[in-house]
């Protein structure tokens, strides 16, 4: 990244951080991620989002139609965003920016946003014990982001900038078939 | 026929005397001279003959010598060629043995490699078709009870390790 677009994003994360409770930022960011996560597994409406050749006016209303459906009460900064993205033709990057943004809170804010990946949601009390135990490693305070992936097997994955627990069945299935070619 | 002819007798003495004169000073020396010159001749032919007859004689030596020093030198060469040969032949016997053992061991090594792979292979193969039939079988068993039971196991055996 240049130094002109790290600029830009401080900024755009700095708005949204100065003009909110962490609490209100930690449910921007999880809404963001939502929408990130819903537009990269649907091509069709990536496709129709990132195209700077069709209409703007179409693009916003298909970006809001698409936060709605999925956010009931979706934050008016998580649009804000979104719109100044597509605005800005910058909504391709959107992947890259919310790489970003975790940088961006474990250097500027202190808070590890941790990515948890699962078949099924998982609530915070099963998720207390890795809360902990990430928060004395790293000495930040954490915040979980949810993805929930219904082809995965079981178990769940968390990850965050620079590390990652794998705790999935996927990972204990191929240990096994480790061990049998391994003959261990 | 009693009367002695004295004249006659010294004429007669007279003819012999100049005969003899006349061979000592004009016949004699020619005829000294080419008995002489035949006579060193005939030495000299015979020296030469003589040292001929030696030199014959030393080069009939030292072929006899030659002719036994090749005898023995012939039979020191067949006895090196022998012992050569002999030497050639067990070095050709252990090396054709070590190439043999080698490619032996080759072919074992490489048998043992094939093994190896195939079973290696299956193996992998095995493990893939074990693996793809746990998590389908995995994937359709495992609902959310049964997911939060096994982070919960997940838990367990991490708490165990610490």
């Amino acid at each position: 990244m240049n130094k002109k677009e790290e600029a830009i994003y401080y900024s755009l994360f700095q708005s949204i951080v100065s003009n909110n409770e962490p609490k209100a930022t930690v449910r921007i960011v999880r809404e963001l991620y939502k929408i990130h996560w819903f537009i990269s597994d649907n091509r069709q409406i990536q496709y129709y989002l990132e195209n700077i050749l069709e209409d703007k006016k179409v693009r916003e209303d298909i970006l809001l139609l698409t936060v709605h459906k999925l956010l009931e009460d979706p934050c008016e900064y998580t649009l804000a965003f979104l719109i100044y993205l597509l605005r800005k033709n910058l909504l391709h990057k959107l992947s890259y920016i919310m790489h970003f943004f975790k940088y961006y809170f474990a250097k500027e804010r202190n808070l590890l946003l941790v990515e948890v990946i699962s078949r099924y949601p998982l609530d915070e009390q099963t998720l207390s014990f890795y809360k902990q135990k990430i928060e004395t490693t790293n000495k930040m305070q954490v915040a979980f982001v949810h993805k929930t992936v219904p082809n995965m097997l079981g178990g769940f994955k968390l990850r965050w900038h620079e590390g990652e627990i794998d705790a999935t069945l996927r990972r204990r299935v191929d240990k096994i078939k480790d061990i049998i070619i391994q003959r261990k | 026929m009693g009367s002695t002819n004295y004249l006659l007798i010294l004429w007669n003495l007279i003819a012999f005397l100049l005969m003899l004169i006349i061979i000592r000073y004009a016949i004699w020396p020619k005829l000294f001279y080419y008995i002489e010159a035949r006579r060193k001749k005939i030495e000299s032919l015979q020296s030469s003959y003589e040292r001929r007859n030696k030199e014959i004689l030393d080069l009939t030596e030292k072929i006899k010598e030659e002719s036994l020093n090749a005898s023995e030198r012939r039979k020191k060469i067949l006895i090196d060629t022998k012992n050569e040969c002999t030497t050639m032949r067990k070095d050709l016997i252990h090396k054709a043995h070590m190439e043999a053992s080698s490619v032996l061991d080759m072919a074992r090594l490489e048998i043992k490699k094939e093994k190896d792979k195939s079973f290696q292979e299956v193996r992998q193969d095995v493990s893939v078709i074990i693996a793809k039939s746990i998590k389908e079988v995995l994937y359709n068993i495992v609902d959310e009870d049964l997911d939060k039971r096994v982070i919960e196991e997940i838990k367990k055996v991490v708490t165990s390790v610490e």
